[in-house]
């Protein structure tokens, strides 16, 4: 008990310069003491903060990640803040996905007039994290496999695209968020069969479904798309099953 | 003075009926001189009559053979030569009297009756003239496979415009999905590419792809199609398929075109040979995250495409929709397995631009099967699914077969059949080398695939060996059996073409009329008509063309103007007929209302709903029915009448002879040319005149070849029920039944309902 009094998290917080960041300096002037685990990082709209700089804070030596930005209907750039929630939201889903404790994330709305609110949601957000102790270095393979995904074009470009889909119109929000969720599942799977066919250099099916613990069924049609996208090709064969490898 | 010639048919006629009696007979009856003849149809009989209508002077002739479907056309064409073609009328008393009355005395009494009123008909013909309608020059084929292409290179060559319609995204149809071809094992798009490019090149040939015929309006010579293309939603004319949309697009999902066998984007292009070769959003797929507009630098993405609808006048109308595999899903073949696959799968496992690039690997793990299993007859020759023999399915499977066997010598494949159906040029030697490679035939139908894990096991009695068997298979393959696409359907409904009880649309004449339909310049080609190889289909397409050509060989058609007549005399101007001809062939403008012959379809509805008896039908007057009515009950009081509608139920009396079914020698049939002819007057008189009862043979609901008329039939046979109530004679002995032009058993089904109610 001793010592996990003793551990204090390390926290990045995004902080959106016209909102959070302003409320932040507020809590300044006001002398409000809170918390002081928390680093921040100045960025100038929420909507910039792209899921890769979370996973890289928690891969770095980060406890917990934030994101703080202005309430809605408030954006300086009129809709950024309601892009990251989303984004949030997808990665809440995917940690949860991965067996991931989502509370290590946070996405929470600060006005620039806010000062106490701000000491607040840190002072709140830096003892949820303590409670939750140092983030355990198995999260590092996750957090490797869930980077590489979201560094992949395909989910680049679903994620980018959410204000430009919703804006035509032409699709309800949930579809397409189903499809962002959907997408992003089946990343993190050709994420992990390409780690173990590099890691094996090259495998059958039954031995990639074995070295990920993918349903054979679905891992065919992985196999499928990825010899199609001339990221995976066949390398002879093996007890009747096709020996693939990563393409050149 | 009236000449009846009847004709002995050999012993088809003559083995059943009396033939000379009936000449007798009808030599005593004034006004009347008969002949008969050996075969009527032959040069003698022609002869015969022609020689007799000039020697006696005769007013006009009586024709008492076969079905008038059968060789109608050629006494048309004889007795044309010296008198108006239409001054005869027919007594079939092969189909509907010899063949179907096993008792001779009965059968002599009926075809009697039968020939009596022809005869009273007969005196009411007038002369009926014709008249010359320009046609149009341009043909639309409908479909774009292996038939329709065929089609449209052989009329283009001819000089010929054509308009291609194509539900799908590209022309091709089934055959280039396929990897190789029987009996020569030619690469499938090998042969079909050449075609795909040659039509795609053709300046005299307009391919519109995504677009569908919702309406057929018109008349032989000058049809208006309607045709709504499907939005695409990429600009035909910039798109220039260089697929960078397709790399970048981040949506996936199973590919149609390769059954699910493989993976596609929302935006793509079915395969490298696409006619148009153009790409495509699928937009059910679609997230519309823009990114392939982000891409294009063609420009050529619009999201915001919309269906547009145009017409095309057209001459001709070749209807050539193709087949669908039937979906045994959900049934003992257990489709819904991972490893239970269709025979199309197959092929495009086995293309080699296909997703396994070729390779035979299983669905559920992409395992190369070791004992690899063809169902044959899955979901055909099966009163549970269809009835009737693919014709295809022994040799593709066999080509499949041999196929692999080649690449993969250690495989064991097994072929389970009923039995092997090689009939063609090269078939028997094919399915003989194949057995010579090591695939083991085992004659037996399965009976049920069960899943075992990945793998299944398949129940088969193996009739030779007398033993029922346990087959371990790791993946199967059935050859499904063929059913009509849904076009092939749609286009049955939307063109009103008669198709038979397996819904694959009808020809005039199965044997010698293959190809043309009961609607004058609409002709079918390809799997619409039935299940057949490729190059049945291209002989098919070959004769359309040249049925076409014939068709349309001359700037104008001459046209029989059996049509409907309006008295001015008579007429009130209400509008009834207008408002109920679904041609649009009455016109009210002028001081009298007038009927345009070339619009007139010839069914005479109008003459049903007219309240003053103004407007008529020519060569099926109220009075000509009536008299015929009269002329068969004089000569049989215990009659039940019949009036069959010439497209469905009358088609179904004759099939039923040719069955040689028995119908009760108290059925008389009378023609009308649609159940909406047949008027209250015509319902109720035959009581009046003592017959037993009343039916209606027509078609099926929704069927009909004129659109409604057999529901306006249905309409006014519950008024007469109700008559026949209310004056005491019963209801009940007035019915309709409703049959395609394919089911003679429910014709008899009918007479035998009728004759036990009437009794």
């Amino acid at each position: 008990m001793a010592e996990e009094e003793k551990f204090e998290p390390n926290i990045i917080a995004f902080t959106c310069n016209w909102c959070s960041y302003a409320g932040a300096d507020l809590a300044g002037t006001s002398r409000i003491q809170y918390a002081p685990n928390m680093r921040l990082i100045r960025v100038m709209c929420s909507g910039r903060v792209e899921p890769t700089f979370m996973i890289e804070a928690l891969q770095n030596g980060a406890d917990g990640v934030c994101i703080l930005g202005c309430h809605f209907g408030d954006c300086h750039y009129i809709s950024g803040n309601y892009e990251t929630k989303r984004r949030m939201d997808l990665m809440k889903d995917l940690f949860k996905d991965l067996g991931l404790d989502e509370n290590r994330l946070m996405i929470e709305w600060v006005s620039a007039s806010e000062g106490e609110r701000f000491a607040q949601v840190v002072n709140d957000f830096t003892d949820k994290i303590r409670e939750l102790g140092p983030l355990p270095e198995e999260y590092q393979q996750k957090l490797k496999l869930l980077k590489g995904a979201i560094e992949g074009s395909r989910l680049r470009i679903v994620l980018g695209s959410t204000k430009r889909a919703f804006e035509e119109g032409e699709i309800e929000e949930e579809r397409y968020v189903q499809a962002m969720h959907d997408i992003a599942k089946e990343e993190i799977e050709r994420m992990k069969i390409m780690e173990a066919v590099d890691k094996n250099k090259s495998m059958t099916v039954p031995e990639i479904s074995e070295a990920t613990g993918i349903d054979k069924l679905r891992l065919w049609r992985h196999i499928l798309s990825l010899t199609q996208k001339l990221v995976l090709e066949t390398a002879g064969e093996k007890d009747n099953y096709m020996i693939y490898q990563r393409r050149d | 003075m009236i000449g009846v010639f009847i004709c002995f048919c050999g012993n088809n006629i003559g083995g059943y009926v009396h033939v000379p009696e009936l000449t007798e007979y009808f030599n005593k009856k004034e006004g009347v001189i008969a002949f008969d003849t050996m075969f009527l149809c032959s040069e003698i009989g022609q002869n015969l009559i022609k020689e007799k209508i000039e020697e006696l002077n005769l007013d006009s002739v009586v024709i008492a053979s076969c079905s008038p479907k059968h060789h109608g056309g050629i006494f048309q064409a004889c007795i044309g030569e010296k008198m108006n073609q239409f001054k005869w009328e027919f007594a079939n008393i092969r189909e509907q009297c010899a063949w179907v009355t096993p008792n001779k005395e009965e059968a002599t009494e009926k075809a009697k009756a039968i020939i009596n009123g022809a005869i009273e008909k007969a005196k009411l013909l007038t002369d009926i003239g014709t008249t010359k309608v320009s046609v149009t020059k341009d043909v639309l084929i409908i479909g774009g496979g292996i038939a329709g292409m065929h089609a449209s290179l052989e009329l283009s060559d001819k000089g010929f415009h054509v308009n291609m319609v194509e539900k799908k995204e590209t022309i091709g149809g089934n055959m280039v999905r396929f990897d190789r071809i029987f009996p020569t094992d030619d690469c499938a798009m090998c042969t079909g590419s050449p075609l795909l490019a040659d039509v795609a090149m053709n300046p005299l040939i307009d391919i519109f792809s995504l677009s569908e015929v919702t309406e057929v309006k018109g008349r032989a010579g000058e049809y208006i199609a309607t045709v709504v293309k499907k939005p695409r939603y990429v600009d035909e004319t910039k798109c220039t398929a260089c697929g960078e949309c397709t790399t970048h697009c981040p949506v996936e999902v199973w590919s149609e075109w390769d059954l699910e066998m493989g993976l596609r984007a929302a935006i793509y292009k079915p395969m490298a040979q696409a006619v148009p070769l153009k790409n495509r959003i699928e937009r059910d797929s679609c997230i519309r995250c823009g990114t392939c507009e982000n891409v294009c630098k063609a420009g050529a993405i619009m999201y915001d495409d919309e269906p547009r609808e145009f017409k095309l006048t057209v001459g001709a109308i070749v209807v050539a929709t193709g087949y669908d595999l039937v979906d045994l899903s959900n049934t003992e073949y257990h489709l819904e397995h991972p490893n239970v696959i269709t025979g199309l799968q197959l092929e495009r496992l086995k293309v080699p631009s296909g997703p396994t690039e070729g390779e035979i690997l299983r669905p559920s793990d992409g395992k190369k099967p070791k004992h690899l299993l063809f169902v044959q007859c899955a979901g055909s020759r099966d009163r549970r699914h269809n009835v009737y023999c693919s014709k295809i399915c022994c040799m593709y499977a066999t080509k499949n077969a041999r196929l692999i066997k080649a690449e993969n010598p250690e495989m064991d494949i097994t072929l389970c059949y009923i039995d092997m159906r090689t009939a063609g040029r090269g078939y028997e030697e094919f399915f003989d080398t194949a057995r010579e490679m090591g695939i083991k035939y085992l004659r037996g139908n399965v009976s049920e695939i069960v899943p075992d894990g990945e793998d299944l096991i398949v129940r088969v009695e193996d009739t030779f060996a007398n033993e029922p068997k346990a087959i371990k298979a790791d993946l199967v393959v059935l050859s499904t059996g063929l059913i009509p696409s849904q076009g092939t359907r749609d286009m049955g409904t939307i063109i009103h073409l008669v198709s038979g009880a397996d819904n694959f649309l009808a020809p005039v004449h199965v044997k010698i009329a293959p190809v043309d339909t009961a609607n004058k310049g609409i002709y079918i080609a390809g799997t619409s008509e039935s299940p057949k190889p490729i190059q049945e289909c291209i002989t098919d397409a070959g004769m359309v063309a040249s049925r076409i050509a014939t068709f349309l060989k001359d700037p104008e058609i001459e046209i029989e103007l059996v049509t409907s007549k309006i008295n001015p005399e008579v007429c009130i101007k209400c509008g009834t007929c207008a408002d109920n001809c679904v041609y649009d062939a009455i016109e009210t403008t002028g001081e009298f209302y007038k009927v345009l012959d070339v619009s007139c379809q010839s069914c005479g509805k109008c003459s049903v709903t007219c309240p003053t008896g103004a407007i008529d039908l020519s060569l099926y007057t109220e009075d000509q029915i009536t008299r015929q009515i009269d002329g068969i009950l004089a000569s049989d009081r215990d009659s039940i009448i019949a009036f069959s509608c010439y497209q469905c139920g009358y088609n179904a009396a004759d099939l039923a002879g040719t069955a040689k079914a028995k119908i009760s020698p108290k059925i008389k049939v009378i023609r009308v040319p649609c159940s909406g002819r047949v008027t209250m007057q015509h319902m109720l008189y035959p009581f009046y005149k003592g017959a037993k009862g009343v039916f209606l043979a027509a078609c099926l609901e929704g069927q009909c070849h004129y659109i409604d008329g057999n529901l306006q039939a249905k309409e006014k046979v519950a008024l007469a029920k109700k008559s026949l109530d209310i004056m005491g004679v019963g209801g009940h002995k007035l019915n309709l039944f409703n049959m395609s032009s394919a089911e003679g058993p429910k014709f008899v089904a009918a007479a035998k309902r009728m004759v036990e109610i009437c009794q």
